[in-house]
């Protein structure tokens, strides 16, 4: 029988990186909330890089877990499920560190008729990810609400999908926006919504998991 | 001990390179168990079952036949080429099928030449055992429909982590399939070597004759699990029951426990067939269709061969046996 001290300490591992991974989408976020108040300052240099730390924690965790599985006599089943799950997740902190290069690298400017919109989508899809966070929690405590926020990520991805239409439109209905600059701002808003497809995908593991133990 | 008995090794052979995958196809083709491991525990089970509870098939097998050695190694030769002939088929085989048909061709083979009355056939036995095939798939599906709301409400009760559900499905597969190798042995050893016990060829030993039966037949299976049922576990179990943990536990578990009841009323019955009543009896509760219609109709005409096949195999046989030709 699967040990105590192995069930608690692969749980304890996961629960780690699922801490470090939510802090990086809260930096994330709050990187995104101090651009639009002071544009590209110190403070959302700074606060890009703590989203780095946290993402390059995340890696460095989920090597130490995939480590810890194949040395442990984990049932594959658990084992493949488990590593399945982290590594489609793993995509999301990458994802969030990889926008804020962007907007760092390319200097992406964002007109304030935008700004609204795009703090809207980036709230959005962090707290899909959030609520994805919960259902993966949820699993490892048996919980019954699994499904249920499966469900809720389902449909804050459509709001996501929505408002990327309607933030792209604005986006090629701006007149005064250079077009080399649509292209760079709709690659944005798509990174950034991409954000809760990625979170759908991971749901769907999630899903899989929940049903195959269901009785 | 007779050479001729090596017809019915070859039959156990065959019985526990096929049949192994019944009991711990899952667990192996999951990689929820080895092997290695389990074949061990499969061969230990096998033997254990056929030595412990064996003999009550040996009876029955001893009231439906009354030839001698050469009888049994005919009916044992026409059992295993049946077994044969129908896997080359890709039609499901039912060893009790292919045995009992071929005992039955070889009994009437001798009444149709004279050489027996009507009276060597046991009609009542016969008609025990063939209600016992009926009764094999749908009293698996019985005890799944039974059984799978009690456990899932007592699973659902504990509140499982999902780690834990994990080891504990892993446990419960493994216990279900030495159960199942367990009820294998008891029922299906009489397959083995039921005819020749009757033919008194386990006489001339230092052990009962019955335990040397039980013995070589239990051995034999064994034998057949260790040597060729690494393909099939691993092939089979991926196949059969491409369904959750849970449901997969309770397939094994009701096909061992009907196999089991079978072998305590002394009938050897199909390990293969409980198995698809069980897995029907799984996709009712689930209103799935596991099993499709067109493998239902293969499934029901491998049914209905074996048996036919065995007879008429074992019946040309002892024709030629008994005939005049220059090499009988």
């Amino acid at each position: 029988m699967f040990g105590w001290k192995q069930k608690h300490l692969v749980t304890q591992m996961v629960e780690e990186y699922l801490q470090h991974a939510e802090r990086c989408l809260l930096h994330f976020r709050e990187a995104f909330e101090m651009f639009f108040q002071n544009g590209f300052s110190r403070e959302f240099s700074e606060l890009s890089e703590k989203t780095d730390l946290e993402e390059s924690a995340c890696d460095d965790l989920r090597r130490r877990i995939d480590e810890q599985m194949y040395e442990k006599a984990l049932i594959p089943e658990s084992r493949e499920d488990i590593l399945h799950l982290l590594d489609k997740m793993d995509k999301i902190p990458n994802r969030a560190e990889r926008i804020l290069h962007d907007m760092l690298d390319m200097r992406i400017h964002i007109p304030s008729t935008l700004r609204e919109g795009m703090l809207h989508l980036v709230h959005l899809n962090q707290e899909c990810f959030t609520t994805l966070l919960e259902a993966v929690r949820g699993i490892f405590v048996a919980s019954e609400t699994v499904i249920e926020k499966i469900g809720m990520i389902g449909h804050q991805e459509e709001k996501s999908d929505r408002l990327e239409r309607e933030l792209i439109r604005a986006v090629f209905s701006d007149h005064e926006i250079p077009p080399d600059r649509r292209i760079l701002l709709t690659d944005l808003i798509r990174h950034i919504s991409h954000i809760s497809d990625l979170s759908e995908d991971v749901a769907d593991i999630l899903k899989i998991m929940t049903v195959k133990r269901m009785v | 001990m007779e050479w001729r008995v090596l017809a019915g090794v070859l039959l156990g052979w065959g019985l526990g390179a096929n049949d192994a995958a019944n009991a711990f196809g899952t667990a192996v083709s999951s990689h929820m168990l080895r092997w290695r491991t389990a074949a061990v525990l499969m061969a230990i089970s096998v033997t254990l079952g056929a030595l412990v509870e064996g003999e009550a098939g040996l009876l029955t097998y001893a009231r439906l036949t009354s030839g001698g050695i050469d009888d049994a190694f005919f009916t044992s030769l026409a059992a295993a080429i049946t077994t044969l002939a129908m896997t080359a088929m890709g039609l499901p085989i039912s060893i009790s099928q292919a045995t009992v048909g071929s005992m039955l061709g070889v009994t009437l083979s001798h009444i149709h030449g004279g050489r027996a009355g009507w009276e060597t056939l046991d009609l009542t036995s016969l008609g025990k055992v063939v209600l016992c095939w009926i009764g094999t798939p749908i009293g698996a599906a019985l005890i799944t429909l039974l059984l799978y709301p009690i456990l899932a409400r007592l699973l659902r009760l504990l509140h499982l982590h999902f780690l834990t559900y994990d080891a504990l499905m892993r446990t419960l597969l493994v216990v279900a399939g030495i159960y199942s190798a367990y009820a294998l042995g008891a029922n299906n050893v009489a397959n083995v070597t039921g005819v020749f016990y009757r033919a008194h060829a386990f006489h001339q030993s230092f052990l009962p004759p019955e335990s040397l039966a039980l013995l070589v037949g239990g051995a034999s299976i064994a034998l057949g699990t260790l040597t060729g049922g690494k393909g099939v576990m691993e092939t089979v179990g991926r196949g059969i029951l491409p369904i959750d943990a849970f449901s997969a536990f309770l397939v094994v578990l009701s096909e061992a426990l009907t196999v089991h009841f079978y072998a305590a009323i002394g009938v050897p019955v199909s390990t293969s067939q409980a198995v698809v009543g069980a897995v029907v009896g799984i996709g009712f509760l689930k209103g799935l269709r596991l099993v499709s219609g067109r493998a239902i109709v293969v499934i029901f005409l491998g049914w209905l061969l074996t048996p036919v096949l065995g007879f008429l195999l074992a019946f040309l046989m002892v024709r030629l046996w008994t005939s005049d030709l220059p090499f009988s």
